[in-house]
């Protein structure tokens, strides 16, 4: 018996409904997670970590490539999720620029809070906010970027182009990407968000059809791109983990891979920062082939509320995290311990129905407020 | 077309923001909306229709407005 199906039909809607919000429930997972321990990584300075054997470094680039790649496999599904351009760019400025204004401003005052000093900047996304400022930006030219030929390729070379000119230090130009209107964030991701827009419901079903050899060979790939970068941190004296020091004193690895930075602020040359780009891009599409091949087509408890939840979880999680960041000083392995108990707390609590309906409504109310609604003539 | 069936017309119009749409434009092969905006959709048809919530998954698994207006009389 011939074994091998080509499928060459569209796959239907509801065969990759349960597979999308479990991939979203795990990655909303995995950003609430990152977003626990991020504040004890880039506050301390981690020399136990650089003395470490290589395979608990190659673990731990495993691991941490694994959680940043959370936000770009989001994008690409938000990407696949945004076929209909028109409609994006029109309700773009109710659902996500709203938003960020209020929540900026809600996150300023818990801020003042804590810290005793209230300070909002519009244009300086607030921590994860930044999320909601590329959203908006991306939905309103989706529908210009998406019909730019060889818009692929050339949403690659930006991002690459972007790393270099990030923080505003090549070729000595004091100008250049920041986060400044989230624009590191914007040019960054923006491959992930244009292919999500390229791939079909025909190309998912191959993924989900396709051989052990496939993704033994995607798994591979990320397993070569984490020994490879164990081996950096085993074998040089120059670049860390964690260690925020070690590059002129201005990033690191994470804030690096997390688009936060440019590649100045990790690697003293560029080529090498953009070498590294490249592998983040292929470690995230290997792992979203992996993902997309073995997540369960079905009900997962805890996975399919997060992921159908995930704006509401994504945009309230902040509120939750700058009072527990500023409780637990804690070290990064006991932070870690705990950030597996409080990110499932904090994403099964957000997610519940009634505090995800209330959002969501109030999103959509203030939406519905401020725009001028036109009479069809 | 019954009541319902207007009313669901509307509520998918207000929706996608689509005021010219047509059945098969709504829920063909390809998404054509946002989880955003079906979510939306969910909201409107709950509170146009006063029924109780409606589960997302059974919105995708709609595929033209027809269905969708068969679905929300017996969910009604």
């Amino acid at each position: 018996m011939n074994r091998k199906k080509i499928v060459t039909e569209e796959m239907p809607r509801i065969d990759i409904y349960y597979i999308m919000s479990n991939i979203k429930g795990i990655m909303m997972l995995l950003i609430v997670m990152f977003h626990c321990v991020s504040p004890v990584i880039n506050s301390t300075r981690f020399s136990y970590i650089g003395e470490a054997s290589l395979p608990l470094l190659i673990a731990i680039s495993l691991l941490a490539m694994v959680m940043l790649s959370a936000v770009p496999s989001f994008v690409l599904i938000t990407g696949y999720g945004s076929k209909d351009v028109e409609s994006c760019g029109k309700d773009a400025f109710g659902h996500y620029f709203i938003p960020y204004i209020v929540l900026t401003l809600l996150l300023a005052v818990e801020y003042s809070f804590v810290n005793g000093v209230f300070y909002v900047d519009v244009f300086e996304p607030l921590m994860q906010l930044w999320f909601l400022m590329a959203m908006y930006i991306w939905m309103i030219t989706l529908r210009d970027v998406s019909s730019i030929k060889f818009a692929v390729p050339l949403s690659i070379l930006l991002s690459l182009v972007s790393g270099m000119v990030a923080n505003g230090d090549v070729f000595k130009f004091t100008f250049g990407v920041s986060s400044f209107f989230s624009l590191s964030y914007v040019f960054t991701f923006l491959p992930f968000l244009i292919i999500g827009t390229r791939i079909t419901g025909a190309t998912l079903s191959r993924v989900r059809n396709s051989g052990a050899a496939w993704t033994a060979a995607a798994a591979a790939l990320m397993l070569a791109i984490a020994v490879g970068l164990g081996c950096t941190f085993y074998f040089s004296d120059k670049y860390s983990l964690f260690d925020i020091t070690s590059i002129r004193g201005n990033g690191n690895y994470l804030t690096y891979f997390g688009g936060e930075s440019g590649f100045s602020s990790y690697a003293e040359v560029n080529i090498y920062g953009a070498l590294l780009r490249v592998l983040m891009i292929l470690f995230v599409f290997a792992l979203a082939f992996v993902m997309f091949r073995f997540i369960p087509n079905k009900r997962v408890p805890l996975l399919t509320r997060v992921g159908e939840a995930s704006m509401t979880v994504f945009c309230l999680h902040i509120f939750f995290l700058v009072p527990i960041a500023s409780l637990i000083k804690a070290d990064l392995l006991i932070q870690l311990s705990i950030s597996i108990p409080v990110s499932v707390a904090v994403c099964w609590l957000l997610s519940c129905r009634k505090i995800n309906k209330a959002f969501m409504r109030a999103v959509f109310w203030v939406s519905e407020a401020i725009t001028v609604k036109k009479e069809k003539t | 077309m019954s009541d319902t069936g207007k009313t669901v017309i509307e509520c998918i119009k207000h929706a996608s923001g689509k005021s010219d749409i047509t059945e098969d434009m709504v829920f063909g092969k390809e998404i054509t909306m946002t989880s955003v905006s079906a979510m939306k959709l969910a909201f409107d048809l709950e509170n146009a229709l006063k029924v109780d919530s409606i589960p997302l998954e059974k919105l995708y698994e709609i595929k033209t407005v027809k269905e969708l207006i068969d679905f929300m009389e017996t969910w009604k």
